[in-house]
């Protein structure tokens, strides 16, 4: 006879029950955050669709037609595009503003320019803004463009949609701090990264990180970060840890590299 | 026939030699303790284990596996007067254990520097300074060859003491059992009783588990199991089905039994 056999069964089963009840809590909360992402995200694109209404009269105003506008708006497109991305052109951990361009600093480059430049570049924006957001508008000109035009505008669209959030810092901070977003936190991050401050660098790589385990950016920026801190042995393990999760060219020849040094 | 009253009695604790079980550590440190026990000088050995790892066992054993080849003077608990100390020796040794404390040293000295022997002293952490300080003073004769088993956190505290760290000694770690240890432990404990239809009953999972909650140490794990066919075997007599076999509840609650789960 086990005497004590019915209080142990007793606690066998409140325990069970703790447990079904912490999986269900658990599961709760991840179809909640699951929600509550999508909610985010989809609240996000509606946000920039308001964005691309309000300037929907631009055209009009400017007096251009609409295929004319497109074009312009082509040719700003590609010039954006060609301006490398940040961290995976980078293979030295160190701070480089001068070659490591990224599209922050590319827009601060520009900003930089003369005042007839600059002004040259809003119009500009303007104008390939209004052909965004005739494009969407307008049925005639989507008839217009072949299929894969239409992909590559698509494309074009979401380069100049990120160049415009990432014009600002302040502006990226508020915008993080109504919705925090990976894209957001990431272009934090790297701008904190070009301007030489590590320290920020890695907060807001880690954010980003916290928010998308996935996506190598963060983790390679959050490495260079402590690495540029002098913190060389955390930014190994940081990496190490990542290619334990996930294979990633990027961070094993980093590895490689710090291991040689 | 389920007999869970004698597969609970097969995990009873026992100390007599015949309960050693072969894990990877405890091999190891057989092997170790048994080559240094042979070598040519005679340096104080230490054993250290966490309590119930096993280290009373593997005395046990090497004493049996040396028995033939020299003297052997186990001592399973500690003494704790030099002189007592060395009447015991000289009593195994068949010497006189008469006279002064100087008198009996000496002939404990000619006599085990002359012949092969191990003097093995079990639960040496409860040796007090004055006794430590003693058998120092013996190892330092290079005439003894000693084997102290202690719990590993007072061992380390006794050999970060100037008088033994400033000595040669050698220290051998016993570890735990791994999770397939405790798998083949108890399936063959089972089945060298002729429990084969209840070893049967075991899942892998239900190793794991079993691993997890006696974290590898060979007493808590006989415990154990002791105690979840105690409760099995309560569960048969009472028609409770459901509790009678194996299971994560039947696991889990003899982990509470013994404390090992706070739930």
């Amino acid at each position: 006879m086990h005497s004590r056999f019915d209080a142990l069964l007793r606690r066998c089963k409140a325990r069970k029950r703790k447990i079904l009840l912490g999986r269900i809590a658990l599961l709760s909360g991840l179809l909640l955050f699951v929600a509550a992402a999508a909610y985010i995200s989809g609240s996000g694109v509606s946000l920039l669709g308001t964005g691309e209404n309000s300037v929907v009269k631009a055209p009009r105003e400017a007096g251009g037609t609409p295929a004319a506008v497109l074009k312009e708006a082509v040719k700003v497109a590609d010039k954006s595009q060609e301006i490398p991305k940040p961290i995976e052109s980078k293979p030295d951990p160190k701070p480089k503003p001068e070659t490591a361009a990224t599209v922050d600093s590319g827009l601060q480059k520009s900003e930089m320019q003369t005042p007839e430049k600059v002004d040259a570049k809003v119009a500009v924006r303007k104008v390939k803004e209004s052909a965004v957001s005739s494009e969407k508008e307008n049925p005639k000109s989507q008839r217009v463009k072949p299929e894969n035009e239409k992909s590559e505008t698509k494309e074009r669209r979401k380069v100049l949609l990120e160049i415009k959030e990432a014009s600002d810092l302040s502006v990226l901070l508020e915008q993080y701090g109504n919705s925090p977003r990976y894209s957001t936190a990431l272009k934090i991050a790297e701008i904190y990264y070009e301007k030489g401050d590590f320290e920020d660098a890695s907060l807001w790589a880690k954010k980003a990180n916290i928010l998308d385990r996935d996506d190598e950016r963060a983790w390679i920026i959050y490495a260079e970060s402590e690495y540029a801190l002098g913190r060389e042995d955390r930014a190994k393990r940081i990496l190490k840890l990542f290619l334990e999760y996930k294979d990633s060219v990027k961070a094993r020849s980093l590895l490689m590299t710090w291991s040689r040094q | 026939m389920l007999d869970y009253k004698e597969a609970a009695r097969i995990f009873e604790d026992r100390v007599d030699g015949t309960e050693y079980f072969d894990s990877s550590s405890a091999e190891r440190s057989k092997t170790i303790l048994k080559s240094l026990a042979s070598e040519p000088e005679k340096k104080l050995l230490f054993l250290l284990g966490n309590p119930g790892v096993g280290k009373s066992h593997m005395l046990e054993t090497i004493s049996k596996e040396m028995e033939g080849e020299r003297l052997i003077v186990h001592l399973k608990e500690p003494y704790f007067e030099p002189r007592s100390f060395l009447a015991r020796l000289l009593g195994e040794a068949n010497e006189s254990a008469e006279g002064e404390m100087e008198t009996l040293k000496e002939r404990a000295v000619g006599f085990f520097s002359e012949n092969e022997h191990l003097i093995m002293i079990d639960e040496a952490q409860l040796l007090d300074e004055k006794s430590l300080e003693f058998l120092r003073i013996l190892s330092d004769t290079k005439a003894f060859r000693l084997l102290l088993s202690m719990h590993s956190k007072e061992g380390e505290e006794i050999l970060a003491k100037p008088h033994f760290r400033t000595r040669s000694h050698r220290v051998v770690e016993m570890g735990v059992l791994l999770p397939q240890e405790v798998e083949r432990y108890i399936s063959s404990r089972l089945k060298r009783a002729g429990l084969e239809e209840i070893s049967a009953m075991f899942t892998r999972k239900h190793f794991r588990l079993i691993h997890r909650y006696t974290e590898g140490n060979f007493r808590v794990l006989k415990r154990m199991m002791q105690s979840m066919f105690e409760l099995m075997q309560h569960a048969k007599e009472n028609g409770l089905s459901d509790y009678s076999r194996p299971s994560k509840c039947i696991v889990d609650m003899a982990a509470m039994d013994l404390e090992l789960l706070d739930a």
